[in-house]
C-alpha cells in the first residue's frame, strides 16, 4: 500500500516535472494537425474561398514552386480581400508576381501563440513581414493554419500589396524635393570590386586591380548614415520639407559651409519603428544627436518595408546638439614624430578626488621638438575655448619639475601639398600635481574638416624638460 | 569392520595425510607476480620506494586541501558550474555525507605513513638500514605524517591520532571507535613528535642521496616536506613564538653560506629584481607607470609557471610537487579552474578581486597587479590561473603543473607574524613592507632617499637590534654586502605602496595587516583557511573569520551570508563534521 502511494506520487511528480519541461521555443515553433497527404498549392486550389488566389498562383507559376520539396507558408487572402485589389497589380504581371510573392515565404511558420508574440519572417521577395499575435502585416488571420506536407497555409482577410523600402519612397515621393534631391547625389565613385580584374595582393592581404578598374557610383548616405535600402533593418526616416529644409541649411551654413545639407540629413535616421502616434519628442540620431519632434509637424507618414518615413514640416535642430563638445584623448594619439616606444606611458592613475584617469606621458625620449599627432575630422567652423588637463609629478611620476609644451594645428590655408604649415596654437606650462583644465586660448577652424593637431616638447633633448604629458584636450564651442 | 575395510580405512588415511602435507608446501611458497609484505622493506632502496609511494599518493590531497581551506575561505568562491556539494563547502552548509568533507583521503595516506614508519623502525632494528637512513627516511615520513594531522586538527578540530600500523582488515572496523582527541591535545602531541625526530634538516635528502635526482625533467629535492616549517606551523598555532621563529628563521638563514653568491643573497629571502633569474620574483613592467606593459613570462608569475629545475622557482620555493603531462595524475586543479580545459567550478570571489583593487603601486596604478597575475578574466568570468599555471601552458593532452606548498613570502609572513607576537613588531613590518636595510636604516640618505652612510655606526643601523632568531643582517656599502642586504619586504618586491609606519607599534594592527597581506600574495595557494582560523583563535575574536566569509558570500550575492556568518562566530562551527562512513 505504501509502495502504492509512493510510485503514485513519483508519477505525478515526473508528470509535473515533464510539464514544466515544455519550453518556450517549442511552443513557440510547434506544428500541430499535419495533413501529410497535399502539398501547398493542393491545400490553396481545394479551398473554394482562396480560388482567386490559387488563380494567381497559377499564372505566375508559383503553383510549381510551392508542390516542390521545399517547405513553405503561404498567406492566401480571401476572394472578397482580393476583389479590391488594385487592378494596375492584377493586370501587371511583374507586379502581380511580386505581389503574390510578398504572400510567401520559404520555411513552414507557426502561428505567434499569444497576442503579443511576435515573428519577423523574410518572404521570397527579400521584404520581411511582421506576424504579431493573429495578425500578417495589416491583415488578419482567419482561423487557425492548416498544414501540410510541405509547409503551412493560413487564410487573411486582407491583400498586402509590396511596400517600398524607405529608399525607394524617398526616391519616389515627391514629398521633399530639395532633400530627396540632396541626398540621393551625395554619391562617391568605387571601385566595382566584383567585375574588376584583381592582379595581386598586398602584404596586408588587400587587392591590388588591374590599372583603371572599372568604377560604381555608392550614395555616401548608406556607409555614412545608414543603408535606408537595407530590408532586414528597420528605421525612423524624417523627410523635411522644402521650406523647412532650407531654414534649416541656412542655420548650419555658417558652421558647416558647402557640408551644411549633410550635416542636416546625418539626423533624418533612427533605429527602430516610430509610428506617429507614438513619436516621443525627442529622439536620438544613429549618430547620437538629439532631433527635437513635435507631433503637429507630421505632416503624412508612410509605412514602409523596412520602417516608417514621417514627412515633416518643421525639425527645429538646436545648434548646441548639431555643434557639440568634443574631446581628444592623450592615451588615443595617431602618430608620433617617430619612434619612442621605450619612452611612451600609457598611465593608468587616481586623480585627486581618487578618480581614475588615464593618459600619456613622453619621457626622457632624447629628441628635440619630439611630437605626438592628434587627428579628429568633421569640425564644424566655430570659435572653441579649448581647455587641457595634463599631470605631472603624481605618484610614480618622475616629472616633477615645471616643463612646457606646445599645441601647433595644422593650417589648411597657408600650407602647400610639399610645405605643410602648423601654426603654434598655445604654449602650457605644467605644474606639477595641477588636476584642473587650463584654458589654453581660443581657437577657430580655418575651414569645416580636418583638425591635425601636434602636442610638442620643447626645443631640447634633456630630460625634465623636453616631457609630454596630456590627458586631454575639451573642445567648447561658443555659440550665439 | 573386517580386515580389507581396516586397510582401505589406513590407506584412505594415510592418503588425506600425504595431500596434506604436500598442500602446505604449495600453500609457503612465495608467489612470483606478486610482492609480500615481508618482501617490502629489504633494503634502503625499499625504503627509498616507499617514501616515492607516499609522496605519489600524498599528492592526491591537493585538491581536498585547496578546496576546503580556499572555498571554505574569503578568496575563492564557486561558479554557475558547480554542484550543490561545493556550494555548501562554500557557504558553510556542507554536512556530513558531502564527498568534499570526507576525511578519509588524510587518512589513507596517514596509515600508510604509518606503515611505512614502523617498517623503517624495524629495517634498523634488523641492520637492513644504516642509522644515518633511518634517521632520514623516518623523519621524512613523520613530519609529513605531522603536516597531514595539523591539516585534520585545522580542519575538523578533535580527530583520532592514531600512529601505529595497520596491517589487517579487522583493524581498520575498529578505527571508528578509536578515540578523539581535542586540537590543543593534538597540537601537543605532534609538537612532541615532530621535535623528537631525528632529523630536521630543511631539505629531507642531503644532495648525492639517491632520493635527490633529476628525472623526467623535474628535480626531486624539494618534493619531500621541509621540516622545520612544519614545526614552525606547530609551534606558532600553539602560539610558542620563539619556537616558531626560531624553526622559520633555519630556513631563512639556510643558505647564508652557499658558495653561490646568488643563491646566498637571493634564495628565500624575498629579495628586489636586480637583473638575473635568481631574484626575478618581483612584479615587474617593461614600462614603469604603463599597466600595458606587465609582464607575465617574466618575474612574480614564472615563479608558479617555472619548472622546479629553474632558477626562479627555487629561489622562492621549498616545497612543492610537479606533476607530470606524461603520467597520471595529471594537475586536478584544472578540473576545477579552466574554462577551456575543465569545468570551471572555482573562481576568485569578488572580495578577493576588491582586495587587489583596493591597492596602490608606487607607480600609480591604482591596483595590486598580483592579482592579475593570480586569475585572469575570460569569456566565462574570472578564472583562477595562479593553480595551472606552467611553462608549458595547459591543454587537453598537457595537464601538467605543480602542487606548490612552502615558498618564501609564505616563510616571511609567517616568521612576521610569529615575531610581532614576540615583541618584534618592527621587524615583522619590515618584512612585510620596504625590507630590512630600509627600516632600520637611520642615516644619511640621498636627494632620491636611497640610503648612502658615511660612517660604519651609520652602516650599522642596517640590521635588526635583536638577538636570534630575530637576528638578520642587511648591512651594505659599495665594499660589503651581507646575506640580507637585498631583502625587499613582500609588498615592495610586489610594487605596491608600504603601509603607515604606525604600524611597527601596534601588534594586533600588523598582525590583521599580515593576513591581508596573505590574500594578495598567497591567494588560492591553500593557506587562507588556516590563517583564519588561526588568528580568530589566538585574538579569541571569531568575528575576524566570520565577517570576511560574510563579505564574500555577500559581494557573490549568496543568500545565506547572514547564516553564515552567525554560524561561524561559534568557534564550534569552525570545523567540519567528522564521519567515517
Amino acid at each position: 500500500m505504501k509502495l502504492n502511494i509512493f510510485n503514485t506520487l513519483l508519477l505525478l511528480s515526473a508528470l509535473i516535472w515533464l510539464n514544466a519541461c515544455k519550453n518556450v521555443m517549442e511552443e513557440h515553433t510547434e506544428i500541430v494537425n499535419v495533413d501529410n497527404t497535399i502539398d501547398v498549392f493542393q491545400k490553396v486550389a481545394a479551398e473554394p474561398n482562396l480560388s482567386k488566389f490559387s488563380d494567381f498562383l497559377r499564372s505566375t507559376g508559383y503553383d510549381k514552386l510551392l508542390a516542390s520539396s521545399q517547405n513553405y507558408t503561404v498567406w492566401a487572402p480571401t476572394n472578397d480581400a482580393l476583389a479590391t485589389l488594385d487592378v494596375a497589380i492584377s493586370s501587371d504581371p511583374a507586379k502581380l508576381k511580386d505581389f503574390v510573392a510578398n504572400h510567401i515565404a520559404l520555411t513552414t511558420i507557426a502561428k505567434p501563440k499569444s497576442i503579443s508574440d511576435t515573428l519577423r519572417v523574410q518572404l521570397i521577395n527579400k521584404k520581411f513581414a511582421s506576424l504579431i499575435g493573429s495578425s500578417f502585416e495589416d491583415a488578419g488571420v482567419i482561423g487557425n493554419g492548416s498544414f501540410v506536407k510541405n509547409g503551412a497555409v493560413y487564410t487573411i482577410n486582407k491583400a498586402i500589396p509590396t511596400k517600398q523600402n524607405i529608399w525607394e519612397y524617398m526616391l519616389s515621393s515627391n514629398d521633399a524635393p530639395v532633400q530627396t534631391n540632396y541626398i540621393s547625389n551625395i554619391t562617391t565613385m568605387v571601385v566595382d570590386t566584383a567585375n574588376a580584374v584583381i592582379i595581386g595582393y598586398t602584404s596586408l592581404g588587400a587587392p591590388i586591380f588591374a590599372p583603371n578598374p572599372p568604377m560604381v557610383s555608392r550614395n555616401l548616405y548608406w556607409s555614412l548614415v545608414a543603408d535606408l535600402r537595407a530590408e532586414n533593418q528597420q528605421y525612423t526616416f524624417f523627410m523635411l520639407q522644402d521650406a523647412a529644409f532650407n531654414s534649416e541649411t541656412a542655420k548650419l551654413t555658417p558652421y558647416f559651409s558647402v557640408n551644411d545639407k549633410l550635416g542636416l540629413v546625418a539626423d533624418f535616421t533612427v533605429k527602430g519603428i516610430y509610428s506617429a502616434d507614438k513619436l516621443p519628442d525627442t529622439l536620438t540620431s544613429t549618430r547620437g544627436v538629439k532631433i527635437p519632434v513635435s507631433k503637429a509637424a507630421v505632416v503624412k507618414s508612410y509605412r514602409a518595408s523596412n520602417g516608417i518615413v514621417h514627412v515633416m514640416s518643421a525639425l527645429p535642430f538646436r545648434l548646441k546638439d548639431k555643434i557639440p563638445v568634443f574631446k581628444i584623448e592623450g592615451e588615443n594619439p595617431s602618430g608620433f614624430r617617430s619612434d619612442r616606444t621605450g619612452n611612451t606611458y600609457y598611465r593608468t592613475k587616481l586623480d585627486n578626488l581618487g578618480v581614475q584617469y588615464k593618459d600619456i606621458e613622453v619621457y626622457s625620449h632624447g629628441v628635440s621638438e619630439y611630437f605626438i599627432r592628434y587627428l579628429r575630422g568633421g569640425i564644424p567652423v566655430v570659435k572653441y575655448k579649448v581647455y587641457a588637463r595634463a599631470i605631472s609629478g603624481a605618484a610614480g611620476d618622475a616629472q616633477v619639475a615645471n616643463f612646457t609644451q606646445r599645441y601647433f594645428i595644422y593650417n589648411p590655408l597657408t600650407s602647400t601639398p610639399t610645405v605643410p604649415v602648423y601654426d603654434l596654437f598655445a604654449t602650457q606650462t605644467v605644474t606639477p600635481l595641477n588636476y584642473n583644465e587650463v584654458l589654453l586660448g581660443e581657437y577657430t577652424p580655418k575651414q569645416y574638416g580636418l583638425l591635425d593637431l601636434r602636442l610638442t616638447a620643447a626645443a631640447s633633448a634633456a630630460v625634465n624638460v623636453n616631457t609630454l604629458i596630456l590627458d586631454y584636450l575639451r573642445f567648447e564651442p561658443i555659440l550665439p | 569392520m573386517d580386515f580389507n575395510k581396516k586397510v582401505i580405512a589406513l590407506l584412505a588415511v594415510a592418503l588425506l595425510a600425504t595431500g596434506s602435507w604436500s598442500c602446505k608446501k604449495i600453500i609457503d611458497e612465495a608467489p612470483e607476480s606478486t610482492l609480500d609484505k615481508s618482501n617490502a622493506y629489504r633494503n634502503s632502496t625499499d625504503a627509498d620506494a616507499a617514501v616515492i609511494g607516499i609522496y605519489g599518493q600524498f599528492l592526491s590531497l591537493q585538491k581536498t586541501y585547496i578546496l576546503q581551506n580556499e572555498l571554505r575561505a574569503d578568496l575563492v568562491s564557486v561558479t554557475a558550474n558547480a554542484d550543490p556539494d561545493l556550494k555548501q563547502l562554500s557557504n558553510h552548509s556542507a554536512t556530513k555525507d558531502n564527498p568534499y568533507v570526507d576525511p578519509r583521503p588524510y587518512y589513507k595516506v596517514i596509515l600508510n605513513c604509518n606503515d611505512a614508519l614502523k617498517n623503517f623502525q624495524l629495517m634498523r632494528e634488523d641492520f637492513r638500514m644504516s642509522v644515518d637512513e633511518y634517521n632520514k627516511h623516518f623523519s621524512d615520513i613523520g613530519a609529513l605524517r605531522s603536516w597531514i594531522y595539523l591539516q585534520l586538527g585545522i580542519q575538523y578540530g578533535s580527530v583520532p591520532y592514531i600512529t601505529d600500523p595497520i596491517e589487517n582488515v579487522e583493524d581498520i572496523k575498529n578505527l571508528a571507535a578509536h578515540p578523539r582527541i581535542s586540537f590543543e591535545d593534538l597540537l601537543t602531541k605532534l609538537i612532541d613528535f615532530t621535535e623528537k625526530l631525528p632529523y630536521k634538516e630543511v631539505y629531507a635528502y642531503p644532495t648525492g642521496n639517491p632520493l635527490v635526482i633529476t628525472i623526467d625533467g623535474n628535480n626531486t629535492q624539494k618534493i619531500f616536506i621541509c621540516k622545520p616549517f612544519v614545526l614552525g606551523d606547530l609551534y606558532l598555532w600553539n602560539n610558542n613564538y620563539l619556537k616558531a621563529a626560531e624553526n622559520y628563521s633555519k630556513i631563512l638563514n639556510i643558505e647564508n653560506n652557499n658558495t653561490n653568491i646568488n643563491i646566498a643573497f637571493d634564495a628565500y629571502k624575498v629579495v628586489y629584481s636586480g637583473g638575473s633569474a635568481y631574484n626575478d620574483q618581483a612584479v615587474r613592467y617593461a614600462r614603469y607607470q604603463d599597466e600595458s606593459s606587465l609582464l607575465y613570462d617574466q618575474g612574480w608569475k614564472t615563479m608558479f609557471s617555472a619548472q622546479n629545475t629553474n632558477i626562479v622557482w627555487n629561489s622562492e620555493f621549498f616545497w612543492g610537487i610537479p606533476y607530470s603531462s606524461s603520467f597520471k595524475p595529471g594537475n586536478p586543479m584544472i578540473e576545477f579552474c579552466s574554462p577551456l580545459y575543465g569545468k570551471y567550478l572555482i573562481k576568485p570571489s569578488q572580495a578577493a578581486i576588491e582586495n587587489w583593487n583596493a591597492q596602490r603601486q608606487y607607480s600609480g596604478i591604482p591596483y595590486d597587479a598580483r592579482g592579475k597575475l593570480s586569475y585572469e578574466t575570460t569569456a566565462s568570468g574570472p578564472a583562477i590561473t595562479k593553480l595551472i599555471d606552467n611553462v608549458t601552458p595547459v591543454t587537453n593532452l598537457n595537464k601538467g603543473g605543480k602542487w606548490g606548498i612552502y615558498r618564501a613570502a609564505l616563510l616571511h609572513l609567517r616568521f612576521s607574524e610569529a615575531a610581532n607576537r614576540d615583541g618584534k613588531t618592527k621587524l615583522g613590518w619590515a618584512l612585510l613592507n620596504i625590507g630590512i636595510a630600509n627600516t632600520f636604516y637611520t642615516g644619511t640618505r640621498s636627494a632620491t632617499g636611497s640610503p648612502t652612510p658615511i660612517s660604519f655606526e651609520e652602516i650599522n643601523t642596517m640590521q635588526t637590534p635583536y638577538p636570534a632568531p630575530y637576528y638578520l643582517d642587511a648591512r651594505n656599502n659599495n665594499d660589503y654586502k651581507s646575506p640580507w642586504y637585498r631583502n625587499t619586504g613582500v609588498r615592495n618586491r610586489a610594487g605596491v605602496t608600504a603601509l603607515d609606519i604606525s604600524l611597527q607599534n601596534d601588534m594586533i594592527g600588523l598582525e590583521g595587516k599580515l593576513i591581508d597581506e596573505a590574500a594578495l600574495e598567497l591567494a588560492f595557494e591553500g593557506n587562507r583557511w588556516p590563517d583564519l582560523v588561526r588568528i580568530a583563535r589566538r585574538q579569541n575574536n571569531p568575528a575576524f573569520l566570520a565577517d570576511r566569509v560574510y563579505q564574500k558570500l555577500l559581494k557573490d550575492g549568496d543568500p545565506s551570508a547572514s547564516a553564515a556568518r552567525a554560524k561561524l562566530l561559534n568557534p564550534a562551527n569552525w570545523y567540519l563534521p567528522f564521519e567515517w562512513k
